[in-house]
C-alpha cells in the first residue's frame, strides 16, 4: 500500500476503541478516492459473539468502512487503503491471504436483498460449491437444510426450496441473503444497512435473527435506524466525517453519550 | 444547527415542546413552594383560614401532575427521545412525581394544624415552634433552589441541595429529641408536641424530595446520579 497520505495524529475517539472480546480489529484505518479522504484512522474492535453498530450520517463513511473489513473496497482502482485489519489477530492484507478466501470467513449482507435469480436452494448451494465445501450432490442438500435449520429458517424455506427467490417477498428475500452469507461458514457478518428496504414487520424479523445469530458469530451492523441498532447491538461505534467520533456499550451511548456530537446525532438533531 | 424541509420543523417544534417540559417543572416547583410557605405560615400563626386554603389549592397541584404527565408521554410516543433528550424526559418525569409528593406534605402539615392549639402555649412549645420554623425556613430555600435548577443549571446549587439534606436529618433528630425529654417532664402538651413532630417529619420529607430533583437535574445534565452518603 501507498503511503500518500501519512498523518501522525492520534485517532481521539471517545470511549475505549479496544474490546477483550475482540475478533477483528482494524488500526488506523484510513482510504481515499482519488483525492477525497473517506477514512481518516479508524481503529476499532469488533468482539466476538456480539453485534458492534456502526452509525452515523449519510456520507460518513460507513460502507466504505465495513467494505475494509473484508477487502472489498480494494475491487475500487481509484481506492487506496491504508492501516491494518486483523482478523483473530492475523493481517487480512498480509502477502500470501488469498482474497477469496479469506472472503469465506467473513459473510455480508446488503442494503437491498440481492438473491441470485435462482431457485431458493440455488442461492445457498452455490456459495457450498464455488468454496469446494461439498463433493456430491447428497451431501449438497443435506448441507443447504443446515444451513437453513441455523438460520432459522428451515421451516419457512423447506417446503418450497425450489421455488424461484424473487418470487419472495423482500423481507424474505434479505433474510434468503443472510442464510446465503452463512452458507459458507463465515465468522464474522459485516451487515450494511440490511432492514433498511424492508416494512417495519420485516425489519423486526431481520432483527431477531441478528440476535439469534449473535450466539455463533462476530456481527458489523451499519445501521440507518438507530432504534434498530439500539435493539440489537451491544456496542455502538459513531462515525462522523471519516472519524470516529465515539464508542461504548451500546446502553450508554443512547442514554449518555460522553462526546457532544454524539448526543446531537443519537438525538436525530440535523447537522 | 440546519434545518432543512419538514425535518427541520419536527426539530424546532420537539426543541420547544423539551423546554416546555422544564417550564413544567418550575410551574409545578413553584405552586408546590407556595403551599409549603403557606402550610408552614398557618403552623407558625396558627391561621385556620389560611390552612383550609392550602387544602382548598391541593387539588390544583394533583391536576399539575396529570397535565404533566399526559404531556410528557406525548413527547415520549411522538419523538422517542435518545441520549440528554431521553435523559431530561426521565428528570422531569420523576421530578414531577417527587413535587406532587411536597404537594401533599403541604397538606398534611395543613391539616395538623387543627391540633396544634397555642393560646396558653408553655414557653418550651414557642421553643419547639420557632425550631421547626427555622427547619421551615430552611427546607423552602433548598426546595426553590433544587426546582430553580430546570430554569437554569448551576452545578454548584445542585451540590448544595444535595449536601443540604444530611444537616437536615440532624434537625429532625435534634428535634426529636427536644420533644421527648420535654414530654418526660410532663411540661408539654403531649397532642399538640406529637403534631409538631409530625410537621418537623414531613419537612424532612421535603428535603429528600428537593434532594431527588437535584440528583435527577444532575442526572439530566451528566447523565450520572450523584452518589448518596
Ligand atoms: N467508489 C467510490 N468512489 C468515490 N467516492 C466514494 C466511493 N464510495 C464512497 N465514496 C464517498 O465516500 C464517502 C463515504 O461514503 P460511504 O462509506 O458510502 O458513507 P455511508 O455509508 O456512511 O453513507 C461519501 O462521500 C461517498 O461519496
Ligand atoms: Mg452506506
Amino acid at each position: 500500500m501507498a503511503h500518500l497520505f501519512v498523518s501522525n495524529q492520534p485517532t481521539a475517539a471517545v470511549g475505549e476503541w479496544r474490546s477483550p472480546k475482540a475478533r477483528m480489529r482494524c488500526e488506523d484505518l484510513r482510504v481515499r478516492f482519488g483525492d477525497r479522504e473517506v477514512l481518516r484512522g479508524v481503529s476499532l474492535d469488533m468482539g466476538r459473539n456480539e453485534v458492534t453498530a456502526v452509525i452515523g450520517p449519510a456520507g460518513a463513511g460507513k460502507s466504505t468502512f465495513l467494505r475494509c473489513l473484508n477487502r472489498m473496497v480494494e475491487a475500487n482502482h481509484h481506492c487506496e487503503v491504508q492501516g491494518r485489519v486483523l482478523l483473530d489477530g492475523e493481517d487480512i492484507h498480509a502477502p500470501g491471504v488469498d482474497a477469496v478466501r479469506f472472503r469465506g470467513r467473513i459473510g455480508m449482507v446488503f442494503p437491498k436483498p440481492n438473491p441470485y435469480p435462482k431457485s431458493i436452494y440455488e442461492n445457498v448451494a452455490y456459495g457450498l460449491r464455488i468454496h469446494g465445501l461439498v463433493s456430491c450432490k447428497s451431501e449438497e442438500s443435506s448441507l443447504v437444510e443446515l444451513v437453513f435449520r441455523q438460520a432459522g429458517l428451515w421451516r419457512e424455506f423447506g417446503r418450497r426450496l425450489l421455488a424461484p427467490a424473487l418470487s419472495l417477498t423482500p423481507g424474505e428475500q434479505q433474510r434468503l441473503c443472510i442464510a446465503r452469507a452463512l452458507a459458507v461458514n463465515p465468522e464474522v457478518i459485516l451487515m450494511d444497512e440490511p432492514c433498511s428496504s424492508l416494512d417495519l414487520g420485516s425489519g423486526a424479523k431481520i432483527e431477531q435473527m441478528i440476535d439469534e445469530l449473535r450466539q455463533a458469530y462476530t456481527i458489523v451492523l451499519v445501521s440507518h435506524s438507530l432504534k434498530s441498532a439500539a435493539r440489537v447491538s451491544q456496542r455502538t461505534a459513531f462515525i462522523r466525517e471519516g472519524r470516529l467520533v465515539e464508542v461504548g456499550p451500546t446502553a450508554m451511548m443512547f442514554t449518555a453519550p460522553s462526546h457532544p456530537l454524539t448526543d446531537r446525532f443519537i438525538s436525530g438533531y440535523s447537522e | 444547527m440546519m434545518h432543512d424541509g419538514a425535518e427541520g420543523h419536527t426539530f424546532k417544534r420537539f426543541d420547544g415542546q423539551l423546554s416546555n417540559l422544564h417550564l413544567m417543572v418550575v410551574e409545578m416547583g413553584q405552586a408546590v413552594h407556595q403551599q409549603v410557605q403557606d402550610a408552614l405560615t398557618a403552623v407558625r400563626t396558627q391561621d385556620i383560614q389560611l390552612a383550609q386554603k392550602v387544602l382548598g389549592r391541593h387539588q390544583d397541584i394533583d391536576r399539575m401532575e396529570v397535565r404533566a404527565d399526559a404531556e410528557i408521554v406525548e413527547v415520549i410516543a411522538q419523538n422517542a427521545p435518545l441520549a440528554s433528550d431521553l435523559r431530561l424526559v426521565v428528570a422531569v418525569s420523576k421530578s414531577v412525581g417527587d413535587l406532587q409528593k411536597v404537594g401533599e406534605e403541604a397538606a398534611r402539615m395543613a391539616m395538623l394544624l387543627e391540633e396544634i392549639q397555642l393560646e396558653s402555649a408553655p414557653p418550651l412549645m414557642e421553643t419547639l415552634l420557632a425550631e421547626v420554623d427555622r427547619m421551615g425556613g430552611s427546607v423552602l430555600s433548598h426546595l426553590d433552589t433544587a426546582v430553580g435548577l430546570f430554569g437554569q443549571w448551576d452545578e454548584e446549587k445542585a451540590l448544595h441541595v444535595i449536601a443540604g439534606h444530611r444537616q437536615m436529618d440532624g434537625d429532625f433528630q435534634t428535634e426529636l429529641h427536644r420533644v421527648m425529654t420535654c414530654l418526660l417532664e410532663e411540661s408539654l402538651d403531649l397532642k399538640a408536641a406529637v403534631r409538631l413532630v409530625l410537621v418537623a417529619k414531613s419537612l424532612d420529607r421535603i428535603i429528600h424530595h428537593a434532594l431527588n430533583l437535584a440528583e435527577y437535574a444532575m442526572f439530566e445534565v451528566y447523565g450520572g446520579v450523584a452518589v448518596r452518603s
